[in-house]
Parts: C-alpha cells; sequence; structure tokens
C-alpha cells in the first residue's frame, strides 16, 4: 500500500511541532552571551544540580524498595490481607504530586494539623518538613505505584518452571529470590525507575510548594524574576540533558539478556512462600505504606472539608475552576488525539524508516519536563504569535506536546490488531479500499481513539506547571487552584479543589484499571 | 538388578475434584532410564514434581536411595533430594550465559565441573552464549547438562522433547539418550509419545487416569500388553474378535495359533507389521487408503464384514493402491485378551490369558 500524499504532510506537521520547543530553545541558548553562560556556570547552578540529581536519586531507590517488595509481597507470599493490599497498592497514582505535598505539609509544617493534635502535650512547634525530607517523602510516597504496577506484572510473567528448577538445583527459597527472581525482575524494574526518577526530575508542584530548589523550580523562578529568559533557556536545556542521560542509563540496566516466559504449556501458579514469623512484620509493612499513602491523603482532605464546612465557610469558589479544568482537559485530549491519528496510522500501516522517525519524535514529550515545554512556548508565544500568547488554543498545543504518546500508542495497538491480511482479505473478496477502512480500520481506530482520550483528559486535568504558565489570564482549573492556595498556606481551601481533582481522575482510572483486572481474572 | 534409586508407593493426589494420581507405585533402577508414558492428563506431570518434592502428595510415599523425601510428615524440600529437572521448554535462566547456568547447581568454587559437564553435551565452546542465542535443541542439552552438573540420584525429564520441531526431535532424543547412558545417570521422562518411550528407554511405564498400568522393557511392554488400554497406547493395534479352539484362535484373518490358550471366546491384537497383505484378483477384502510413509506405508484394509483394519506391509509396496482385492494374513505375534462380555463398567482392565505361542 502507498502511503497517501496527505497523511504524510499531517503527520510530519505533527511532528514539527513536537520538535518546535527544544528546537527554539536551543536557538535561544545560542544567543546567548558568555555573561549568561558566566551566571550559569556559577556554583549556584552545581548545586542545583547536585540537589536535583540526589532528589531523583532517594526517590527512586526509595520507590523502587518499597514497590518490589510489596509487589512480591502481594504476588508471591501468604502475608495477610495480600488481597487488601493488593487493591490500595496502586492507589496513591492518583494523587498529583502538588497535592501530596499539600497534604503532608497541613499534617507536618511547624504549626500543622499534627502539632495541634500534640498541643494539649506542650508542643507548640514542629521542626517541620520543608526541603528535602518533605520533596523526598512525597515523591516517593506517591510514585512507588509505578514499580509496584511493573513488579507485579513482571512477577506474574515469570515462568514458574524457572524459579522451580532453581529449587531442584540445591538452592533455597532466598537464594532463589536473590539469583533468579530479582535478576529477571530487573528490567521490568529499571522501567518502573525510569518513570519513577523522570516524575521526579519533570516535577514542579511538589519542590514547589516544599520549597526545595530543583531544576524545575529555578526556571520557574528565574521565568518569573528575570527580565532576560535566556537563562531560564539555559537551564532548561540542561534538565533535557539530564532526563536524556536517565533514559540512557535505564538502556543500559536492562542487560543483554531477553526476557520471555517461553513455552506455551499449562500455567501452575507458584506455591505461596510462607513466611512464617515474618507474617506479621509484613503485613505491618503494608499496612504502613497503605496508611501514608491512602489512608492520609483520604483522612487529610476529608477532615480540611468537613472544618471548612462546619466553619460555615464557603468551600472556595470551585465552579469557574471545574469548569476550567474539564474545559482544557476536554480541548487537551481531543486536540491530542486528533494530532495522535495520522502518527498512529503511519506507524501502524506503512512501518518503515520515516514512521520510525516521526514516533520516535513523539516521544520527545516523554522526555521532556512540563516546565520546559511550557517556557519553550512562552517564548515562542511571546515573540513570534503574540496572538496566541495567553491564549486557550496555545496551551492546548503545549498539552500535545506532552501527552502525544498516550494517544497514539492506543489507537496504533487497536490499529495493529486487524493484521493487513485481513485487510487483504477483505480486497480479495471484492471490497474496495475505502470500504474495508471504513468498516474495518476505522471501527478500531475509534475504539483506540476514546481510550486514549480518557488518558490525555486525565493528564492534562492533573497537569500543574504548562497550565500555570500557559493558561489565559484569569483561567484558573482545579490544578491551579489547589497550587495557588496552598502555596499561601491556605490548606483548607485547597482541600476541596484538590479532593475533587483526585476524585474526578481516580474514577475514570479506576474504571479503566479495573476492566484489565477483571479479565485477568477470569483469564485465571 | 541393581537396586531402586527411586522407589515411589501408594502416591494419592487430588486438585480439587479431579483425581490426579491414584494409588500411583514406580521403581527405577540405578543406570536406567524409565519411560513414563501416558496421555495428556493422565498425572505423569504431578507424578514427576511430587517426586521432586514441587508438589506434596496427599498421600504416599517417594523414596530416594534409602532416604524417604516424601511421607506422612516428611517433606524433604526440593533443593535437598539431590534430583535434578528438565523442564519441557528448557527453563534456562534468560539473564545469564551457558556457562553460569550449568554451573548453577555447583557449591561455589568448583566451577572447573562445569567444562566437563559441557563436553558430555557436546557444547564446548559455547560457555559465553547467552540462552536465546542458542537453538531449541542446544538449549534443551544445556537444560540436561545444567541438572547433570550436580550430580544427582536421578534426573527428571518432562517432556523434554516436545518443544522442538519434528526434524529436530529425533536427533535431540538419540543425543540426550546418549549424553544420559555416558553419563550412567538415572532417569525418568516424561512423554506421551509412544516412539518416544520406546527409542530411548530401558524401562517403559505406562500410565492411565492417575495409575501405571504396566512396567518393562519395551519390547515386552509392545508385544505383551497387559491390558487393552496399554496395546492401544502402544502403537497402532488392530483388535479382532475370535473364538479359541484346540490351541488355534479363529478370526476374520484365518486361524492364528494359541496353544496355551483355553477355549472361549476371545479378543486378538495384531499390529499393523504382524499382517501380510497379497493382491489376490478373487479376495473380498479390498485397499481403501494408503498412507505412504517413504520406507514403506500403512495400507488401510476393509474386510468382507465391512470392518477395517490397518496393515503395514514391509517395504515399498507398488502394487498395492486403493481399490486393490488383496488378502491378508497374519505372520508375526498376536496377543489375545479375554473377550468382554455384555457391557461391563467402563474402563474396567482385565489380565491377559496368555500368550500365543
Amino acid at each position: 500500500m502507498r502511503v497517501s500524499l496527505p497523511l504524510l504532510v499531517s503527520a510530519f506537521a505533527v511532528c514539527g511541532v513536537m520538535a518546535l520547543p527544544v528546537v527554539y530553545l536551543a536557538l535561544r541558548a545560542g544567543e546567548s552571551d558568555s555573561s549568561t553562560w558566566d551566571l550559569i556556570l556559577r556554583s549556584r547552578t552545581v548545586g542545583l544540580g547536585i540537589r536535583t540529581l540526589g532528589l531523583a536519586a532517594s526517590v527512586t531507590a526509595t520507590a523502587v524498595a518499597v514497590g518490589v517488595s510489596l509487589a512480591w509481597l502481594t504476588t508471591r507470599t501468604d502475608v495477610p490481607g495480600r488481597r487488601l493490599w493488593a487493591v490500595l497498592a496502586p492507589l496513591p497514582l492518583v494523587v498529583p504530586s502538588y497535592v501530596g505535598a499539600l497534604i503532608l505539609l497541613s499534617v507536618l509544617s511547624p504549626r500543622g494539623l499534627l502539632q495541634e493534635l500534640l498541643a494539649p502535650f506542650g508542643v507548640d512547634r514542629l521542626p517541620g518538613i520543608a526541603g528535602f525530607p518533605g520533596a523526598f517523602l512525597t515523591l516517593a510516597l506517591f510514585t512507588y505505584p509505578y514499580v509496584y504496577l511493573l513488579a507485579v506484572a513482571g512477577l506474574r510473567g515469570q515462568d514458574p518452571a524457572l524459579e522451580e528448577t532453581a529449587r531442584t538445583l540445591g538452592l533455597s527459597r532466598w537464594a532463589t529470590f536473590r539469583r533468579v527472581t530479582f535478576p529477571l525482575l530487573r528490567p521490568s524494574v529499571a522501567a518502573g525507575g525510569l518513570l519513577v526518577a523522570l516524575y521526579t526530575l519533570h516535577d514542579f508542584g511538589a519542590v514547589s510548594l516544599m520549597r526545595f530548589q530543583t531544576f524545575t523550580q529555578a526556571i520557574f523562578l528565574q521565568y518569573r524574576a528575570a527580565f532576560d529568559r535566556t537563562p531560564a533557556a539555559i537551564l532548561s536545556l540542561m534538565l533535557v540533558a539530564v532526563a536524556l542521560a536517565v533514559l540512557g542509563l535505564e538502556h543500559r540496566a536492562r542487560g543483554r539478556a531477553r526476557y520471555y516466559r517461553s513455552g506455551s504449556g499449562a500455567r501452575r501458579p507458584l506455591s505461596p512462600v510462607h513466611l512464617r514469623k515474618w507474617r506479621w512484620p509484613c503485613a505491618a509493612f503494608c499496612g504502613l505504606v497503605a496508611l501514608l499513602a491512602v489512608g492520609l491523603p483520604v483522612t487529610v482532605l476529608g477532615y480540611w472539608l468537613s472544618r471548612t464546612v462546619a466553619a460555615g465557610r464557603e468551600i472556595g469558589e470551585v465552579g469557574p475552576a471545574m469548569f476550567g479544568s474539564l474545559a482544557a482537559a476536554a480541548g487537551g485530549a481531543g486536540l491530542t488525539v486528533l494530532a495522535a491519528t495520522p502518527i498512529a496510522l503511519l506507524a501502524a500501516r506503512h512501518p518503515g524508516r520515516s514512521s520510525r522517525l516521526a514516533e520516535r519524535l513523539t516521544y520527545a514529550g516523554f522526555a521532556l519536563p512540563g516546565i520546559v515545554v511550557a517556557l519553550a512556548f512562552v517564548f515562542i508565544g511571546a515573540n513570534l504569535v503574540p496572538a496566541l500568547y495567553q491564549t486557550l488554543p496555545l496551551l492546548l498545543v503545549a498539552y500535545v506536546v506532552l501527552f502525544l504518546p498516550q494517544a497514539s500508542e492506543p489507537i496504533r495497538a487497536a490499529l495493529l490488531q486487524v493484521s493487513p491480511r485481513v485487510e487483504e482479505a477483505g480486497r480479495v473478496l471484492g471490497r474496495s479500499g475505502a470500504y474495508v477502512f471504513r468498516k474495518l480500520v476505522a471501527p478500531l481506530a475509534s475504539r483506540g481513539a476514546m481510550v486514549g482520550f480518557a488518558l490525555v483528559s486525565l493528564t492534562v486535568m492533573k497537569e500543574l506547571p504548562a497550565t500555570l504558565l500557559l493558561r489565559p489570564t484569569g483561567f484558573e482549573t482545579l490544578a491551579t487552584l489547589v497550587w495557588t492556595e496552598s502555596s499561601v498556606g491556605r490548606f483548607g481551601a485547597a482541600a476541596f479543589p484538590a479532593l475533587l481533582l483526585v476524585t474526578l481522575s481516580a474514577i475514570p482510572l479506576y474504571l479503566l484499571a479495573g476492566r484489565v483486572d477483571l479479565q485477568e481474572v477470569r483469564a485465571e | 538388578m541393581t537396586p531402586e534409586v527411586l522407589r515411589v508407593r501408594g502416591v494419592r493426589k487430588r486438585f480439587g475434584a479431579t483425581v490426579a494420581l491414584d494409588g500411583f507405585d514406580l521403581d527405577v533402577h540405578r543406570g536406567t532410564v524409565l519411560a513414563l508414558l501416558g496421555p495428556s492428563g493422565c498425572g505423569k506431570t504431578t507424578a514427576l514434581r511430587i517426586i521432586a518434592g514441587l508438589e506434596r502428595p496427599d498421600a504416599g510415599e517417594v523414596w530416594v536411595g534409602d532416604r524417604r523425601a516424601t511421607g506422612p510428615g516428611v517433606h524433604v524440600p526440593p533443593e535437598r533430594r539431590r534430583i535434578g529437572m528438565v523442564f519441557q521448554e528448557g527453563a534456562l535462566f534468560p539473564h545469564i550465559d551457558v556457562a553460569a547456568n550449568v554451573g548453577f547447581g555447583l557449591p561455589t568454587g568448583s566451577e572447573a565441573r562445569v567444562s566437563p559437564v559441557l563436553d558430555l553435551v557436546g557444547l564446548r565452546g559455547l560457555e559465553d552464549r547467552m540462552p536465546h542465542e542458542l537453538s531449541g535443541g542446544q538449549q534443551q542439552r544445556v537444560a540436561l547438562a545444567r541438572a547433570l552438573a550436580p550430580g544427582p540420584e536421578v534426573i527428571l525429564l518432562d517432556e523434554p522433547f516436545a518443544n522442538l520441531d519434528a526434524s529436530l526431535r529425533n536427533r535431540v532424543r538419540g543425543e540426550v539418550r546418549g549424553i544420559l547412558r555416558d553419563a550412567a545417570a538415572t532417569a525418568v521422562i516424561v512423554t506421551h509419545d509412544q516412539e518416544e518411550a520406546l527409542a530411548v528407554a530401558d524401562h517403559v511405564a505406562v500410565m492411565d487416569r492417575g495409575r501405571i498400568l504396566q512396567t518393562g522393557p519395551p519390547h515386552e511392554v509392545y508385544d505383551a500388553p497387559a491390558h487393552r488400554e496399554v496395546a492401544a497406547l502402544l502403537g497402532e493395534a488392530n483388535f479382532l474378535t475370535g473364538t479359541v479352539r484346540e490351541g488355534t484362535v479363529l478370526t476374520i484373518l484365518g486361524p492364528i495359533p494359541a496353544p496355551a490358550a483355553a477355549d472361549g471366546p476371545v479378543e486378538v491384537m495384531v499390529r499393523p507389521e504382524s499382517i501380510q497383505v497379497d493382491p489376490e484378483a478373487t479376495a473380498e477384502a479390498t485397499v481403501t487408503d494408503v498412507e505412504f510413509y517413504g520406507h514403506d506405508q500403512m495400507v488401510a484394509v476393509r474386510l468382507s464384514d465391512g470392518s477395517g483394519v490397518r496393515c503395514r506391509p514391509l517395504g515399498l509396496r507398488r502394487d498395492l493402491v486403493v481399490g486393490t482385492r488383496v488378502r491378508l494374513s497374519v505372520t508375526g505375534p498376536a496377543h489375545l485378551f479375554p473377550r468382554r462380555i455384555g457391557d461391563g463398567p467402563p474402563g474396567e482392565l482385565e489380565a491377559p490369558m496368555a500368550r500365543p505361542g
């Protein structure tokens, strides 16, 4: 089949937009004179790099430790309450980092809820957690599910015969885990760790609320404070470089082994590991994580809400913000799906070098922090197309750059369900190409597009930095409302929009994930 | 006879409502290869896993050497049984190379023992390959080397050739047979392929519905099956009805000598290769199908009473085509079973009466 020209043109137009931010930032940085570089290369920047990498490394290490232990405990052992922990463990994923930060701050800041509780005992001030401890705790608590989910999938996909072979070769349970199970899990753990590391590098909400200066926060401050925005552009490029380095690291961590479950024989579930005297300590560990990552957010947000209502105060002007969130989500997701369709069609129907390149480019958004994309579009809007500056369309384009793969992947996957052979069979049966496309390809693509729309709109709803920088004046979303209220310490006012945001994004996510889970359960 | 290295007594195992093993007994002698043959779902793999200690039976005992590995209140974990296992797909550890796979079960510091084992399986020089860089046959040999390296008492092989394609299977089977013999290993090979069982093993144990029906050298279980089920599981068999009278069975294929048999109705098992086929224009039997195998052929013949038999005359027989009228006569051994009269309970097994002379 030949590639139609309109398809090719529209696909490469999308690619052009995807490449725009980085190209523009590079040009902008290239213009800078030596004095700007002096500014950048001052020791402050070195400190910035150390802090950013240190945070990313410690968060990733903690998330891996927590995620892998939970995954192993819930899939392979007889830990009490394993079903409950398996349900609770992925939930923190729906809590955006800035909401997490707001929750921890409102409890643990010097005069937070914990201090109020302890006041009768003469505690009138707590040390507080602003800075590294707060940023670390927030990000680790709400990102470990990435590792958990991938580790669970990895553990379930392992060939049970491998562990059994190790046992017949004389290895104890623990030695088997150390020498077989964990090494085989490494690619899943590396992929999960990558997601956590990138999330941490990209995070703007938690670090800025916790006042811990990393690249993203420095970029934001530079952008706000300085008239000359070139330093912000250079900092952005440095952050992109760090993100790319992390991607490379993950690639190396995969090692040279290939991982697959060979054979198609009947699956025998492995008999669970009996923890014996460790059963209750392990259950306590699961309980502690669930308490901090699920119980605490629910309790704190609920508490703030009831307190605000009880005090007779308005629960806040959430109407416009909620409308803004829904509008941004629908608009952003719609535009992203539209842009993703030619890319997905090209990748699924015409695999080749150019379509691979197009696909790779769409993943740019994955490595690009929201704040960097936002900054690039601020420049572009302000200098090149002033008519678009601080308008909704420009914000929506930024969403496209950030979230395109989330839409193109489901569409492509749906298209790949129909092999080209099936299409050819349709043609041989005497149907025109257009007929086959309409009857076969289009319905499938639209199913994928719906999934993509759902995923992107959920993500847009939680997105903070790009929305913050690019929104039209006076345009408020739940995310920006939570951020502005909590950055000035008005946790009560932030709680309701935060709760709304979590609920709005959690319910569809639960439905999406629930369907997958149910199918798995039935298959077992 | 050499002493038993492995003894299994009265093992029972059920999974929910399904009975996988129902009084399973097995003896394996030192240095011999035993094939455990049975249709899929008969409990072979479960038996193997109980012997390896990967599964616990509901009742029964497993003895490895002089030691009771499984029994009431006894369960030696798999890592302390000195039993090696080769899984259907090889189950090589994909994250480590060939040498590390083979040395996996060896105590640290005894890496020197890897090379001789690799020599044994003919894979010297492939130490640094990763499992996915090996062919299917090589993977299976590495799996065998890995199981042999720690010097186990018994090696269990679970359908080790099932994942190989037909052309490779015969070769790998021969190689494995040779390796096991060179290593003087004691082995149990689970298979559902009768040809494989007969070719590879010193002893064949035929099993069905959770218990052993017959154990013996390949030629014995083939020629003198203890049950009709065993005969049907081991290659093709024609079953004819007949009546014994004064040392001879009268069948539709003519009289067959049966000197030791008592008079009465019997069922006669005749292997296809024991039937001679001669074209004869006036005969009443007709060739209905010919399956050409290259070196010989299977010929399906319809008899005068409408029933069919399958014959496998030696060599190429161009004279036999569909429609040829033929005369059949039994030349090789036949084996008698008492005829089942009336409708006995299904699956009822009866002992054979006698072997014809």
